[in-house]
């Protein structure tokens, strides 16, 4: 068992991983009441083709992952969701672009729960039958989304970043693309997904470490699991060719999502987390609240309390993002490209902001640290194999010339990309 | 008697809250535990709701979110939280029953973690001063707001109010609002409307907040590793002036309405329908079946395990989103679907018929054991999040009742299937709204 201190936060992890793959990371908080167990597969939406032990490419139907995280909790006999309430446990689960995640907590019943999370988890049943019943729910979950305006401005400018690929489709697919799944898909991604050495099963809060790893050890050993070589296969992205696209729909004021897609290869060799931390001190430097620029737009009523700026990095796709809700979104867009193209003025000089935006983004961290589920779901785990304490650790080397070199990398040749949402 | 700190010694045992009365009117309680990596303070106003002050208290919290004397707009005080370390400052308006509240919360991380040996001693400083300059020194001149922050400020409030309606479970639940109390303050948004927003002056809403900060009664709340007489000092810094005590009355009650009452409004742009229903249930505050109440609702519509989410959605797929919620604070019972439009009469119909199931006593045994479980998880789950142990002690502040968690946990675990029908037969469908889609022709 690896054993990781973390002293500055007073925090450990152990790590182990079993002899069938599964990697296991326990932090045990004993001054918790609850304890949070999730496992995950780094399988998620975009992940559209795969081969199993190099034979042919499967497809995969948009909505599959989402689908398959739906229809495991229904067994031939009982349906898991269900008996985690009976345990007193409060479960759920949930899909993202790359990975796929069955959770739980509770105050009581922890060891029961675990093995109910594993086996339940591990245990594919997957009918003709209940799958049709499947289709029904989720088509209406597929319409709840378009209902909600911010989805479909998200969606919207995705869509314009990156046509026609994996991220630019809803997780929860269309009507049209999971009436396609079938029972042996399902089976077909289970085995290579889920089997042991995809999962990584994470348990945060009270409880005793070594009495719960022998019960995951045992609960492992009473299954005979095949494992099998899978790759997964990326699609090519196609360039961007809308710079605005406007679409109608009765919103009170519009709403405007702004992007600027990045293809810079220097910018793939470098750690995702610690680009990440770099991008928000920067978003920070050049768009925050503190800024000029922001009051400056506030005042003038451009934008208010509901603006955002966001980087993400999820594989092959990365991106800058703005959202806004303005009637000024043509002043919006000219601020937004006139602070970009002024960035070298604007960071110049800027060595105490960096310090102080540091010291706040690392208060920010430490803050989130309260909750378990915080600890196990926001760090880059899945993408870049940094937990949560490692990003905070991350952080505090960083340096003012980093925030440069990637102002450099990043703000050259800006496209900036729209998708408006107005009446 | 200005300057007498009374000290009232709970006699619970566990979940101890002491209770510091700094001024009459005016009670400190600090709750000390290493268990979280934050401090958190939280200093609430409480007033008696009213129509009338709805308005002006809701845009007195947007002002005072982004401005004061010492920091005169949103980006001095942004500056300010960043040297606090990244201190999440926040003001609200909640309510509870007839009571109206505006919160100033502060949360920041706590010194120790900051690898900075100056750390603890100013932040803990500077956060009290910080609260004090947003609190008690408003950027006011000749007894009204700045004019151009309170402008700017009134906008946003009204951008809040009429983007209500974009999210449609939120403006359903307004309309159901309107529909069910009798009471008009009752009947307002949190927010107020926009039609009064629009009436404010920057006179109106100071003289809000004068008889805000003299009038109400405060409740401070500090969370984390500190103790009262870290805390006290910091305290003398703030003007807390005593205030004639009338005890806030909290819960609404309304009278049984003879016959349900129901609206349907249709929306361009609408694919799914929402169904919101209102049912009375009111006991008296100190109730017995007050226990009982919360299970029924986790029965019916509370929980993972109710009859509608195990019904309704899961086994006839009649709804997407079903849940219940019973308050206590305004003796209502509410209902909440997102559905397909033709489906609504079916589910509606159905939601009734779960209802009557439970009046018959027609619970299986053992999901009432496995709801109590859940339910008693969720309360001990809640000492593992600040937020919830501070709501929870305000709230027992407010009511000046304090159940013990063994007491709460045993009367919970010793509601039965009997209890729960019997109970079940008070609750009574009060009002319905329905959002459907426009017909498309």
């Amino acid at each position: 068992m690896k054993e990781q201190h973390y002293q500055q936060l007073q925090e450990h992890v152990l790590t182990e991983t079993l002899d069938n793959g599964l990697k296991v990371v326990m932090i045990p908080k004993e001054n918790y009441h609850k304890t949070f167990a999730v496992l995950t597969t780094p399988f998620g939406s975009l992940d559209r083709h795969f081969k199993i032990n190099n034979s042919e490419v499967i497809d995969i139907p948009s909505g599959t992952a989402h689908f398959l995280e739906h229809k495991l909790f229904e067994k031939e006999s009982e349906d898991a969701f269900k008996r985690f309430g009976e345990l007193g446990a409060d479960a759920n689960a949930f899909t993202t672009a790359y990975q796929t995640s069955y959770l739980f907590s509770t105050t009581d019943n922890f060891e029961l729960s675990l093995v109910h999370l594993l086996d339940f988890v591990q245990t594919p049943y997957f009918s003709l039958q209940t799958i049709a019943k499947e289709q029904g729910i989720i088509g209406q979950e597929i319409q709840m989304y378009e209902d909600d305006p911010n989805w479909i401005v998200y969606m919207g400018l995705l869509q314009i970043l990156y046509p026609k690929s994996p991220l630019a489709d809803d997780i929860a697919g269309t009507q049209k693309t999971i009436s396609k799944i079938t029972p042996q898909l399902l089976y077909n991604i289970h085995k290579a997904f889920y089997q042991p050495k995809q999962l990584t099963l994470q348990i945060v809060g009270h409880f005793e470490p070594k009495t719960v790893l022998a019960l995951i050890r045992d609960n492992q050993a009473q299954k005979s699991i095949e494992d099998i070589q899978v790759d997964s296969l990326a699609d090519q992205l196609e360039i961007p060719t809308k710079v605005t696209e406007i679409k109608h729909f009765n919103v009170v004021r519009p709403k405007i999502a702004l992007g600027i897609r990045l293809e810079n290869t220097n910018l793939k060799s470098m750690d995702g987390t610690k680009a990440g931390l770099i991008a928000d001190i920067l978003a920070d430097m050049m768009f925050g609240e503190q800024t000029d620029w922001y009051q400056n737009l506030y005042n003038k009523g451009i934008i208010d309390t509901e603006f955002e700026t966001s980087f993400d990095i999820i594989r092959d796709y990365q991106f800058v993002s703005f959202f806004s809700e303005t009637t000024e979104y043509e002043a919006l867009t000219a601020a937004i490209q006139n602070q970009i193209e002024n960035y070298k003025a604007i960071l110049s000089g800027q060595e105490s902001m960096f310090e102080s935006l540091k010291r706040a983004t690392l208060g920010e961290g430490i803050q989130r640290l309260n909750s378990l589920e915080s600890i196990a779901l926001r760090g880059d785990d899945v993408l870049f194999n940094h937990n949560l304490f490692d990003k905070i650790m991350l952080l505090q080397a960083l340096t003012y010339t980093d925030i440069l070199d990637f102002a450099n990398k990043i703000y050259q040749n800006v496209t900036l990309q729209r998708f408006i949402l107005k009446k | 008697m200005d300057d007498y700190i009374t000290k009232i010694q709970s006699f619970i045992l566990t979940n101890t809250m002491k209770k510091i009365q700094l001024k009459p009117g005016v009670h400190l309680v600090v709750m000390p535990t290493k268990q979280f990596k934050t401090l958190n303070i939280a200093v609430d106003f409480a007033a008696p709701l009213l129509a009338s002050t709805t308005s002006a208290r809701a845009l007195l919290t947007y002002l005072t979110a982004v401005s004061a004397q010492k920091y005169p707009n949103q980006q001095a005080v942004a500056q300010k939280t960043i040297d606090l370390y990244g201190a999440q400052y926040q003001t609200d308006v909640t309510r509870f029953g007839q009571t109206h509240h505006i919160r100033y919360q502060l949360q920041m991380p706590a010194p120790i973690y900051l690898n900075s040996a100056d750390a603890g001693y100013h932040l803990l400083t500077d956060a009290f001063d910080f609260m004090r300059d947003m609190i008690f020194e408003p950027l006011v001149t000749d007894k009204a707001f700045n004019q151009s922050v309170f402008l700017q400020e009134q906008q946003s409030l009204i951008n809040e109010i009429d983007g209500l309606i974009d999210d449609k479970k939120r403006y359903a639940a307004l309309k159901l609002r309107e529909l069910t109390y009798s009471l008009p303050a009752m009947q307002r948004p949190t927010l107020g409307t926009v039609e009064d927003v629009k009436a404010l002056t920057p006179a109106s809403v100071y003289s809000a907040y004068q008889s805000m900060v003299t009038s109400d009664e405060i409740n401070i709340i500090v969370f984390g590793d500190v103790s009262e007489t870290d805390i006290l000092p910091l305290l003398d810094k703030w003007p807390l002036h005593s205030r004639t005590q009338q005890p806030l009355q909290p819960f609404y009650r309304q009278g049984l309405r003879p016959a349900t009452v129901e609206i349907t409004e249709t929306q361009a742009n609408l694919t799914q329908a929402v169904l919101m229903l209102a049912y009375q249930l009111s006991l008296a505050p100190d109730d017995p079946q007050r226990f009982t109440a919360v299970i029924l609702n986790a029965l019916f519509g509370g929980s993972p395990l109710s009859k509608l989410f195990a019904n309704v959605r899961e086994k006839s797929s009649l709804a997407y989103t079903i849940y219940s919620r019973w308050q206590h604070d305004t003796g209502f019972l509410t209902v909440a679907a997102g559905l397909a439009s033709d489906k609504v009469e079916l589910a509606d119909h159905m939601i009734q018929a779960e209802l009557q199931a439970i009046k018959q006593g027609n619970i299986k045994r053992e999901i009432l054991e496995a709801i109590k479980t859940s339910v008693v998880n969720d309360y001990l789950s809640q000492q593992d999040s600040p937020n919830s142990e501070m709501t929870l002690a305000f709230s027992r502040l407010l009511t000046r009742r304090e159940t013990p968690t063994n007491e709460w946990v045993n009367a919970i675990m010793a509601v039965s299937v009997e209890d729960v029908a019997q109970l079940a037969q008070a609750v009574v469908l009060q009002t319905r709204f329905t959002l459907l889609p426009e017909a498309v022709e």
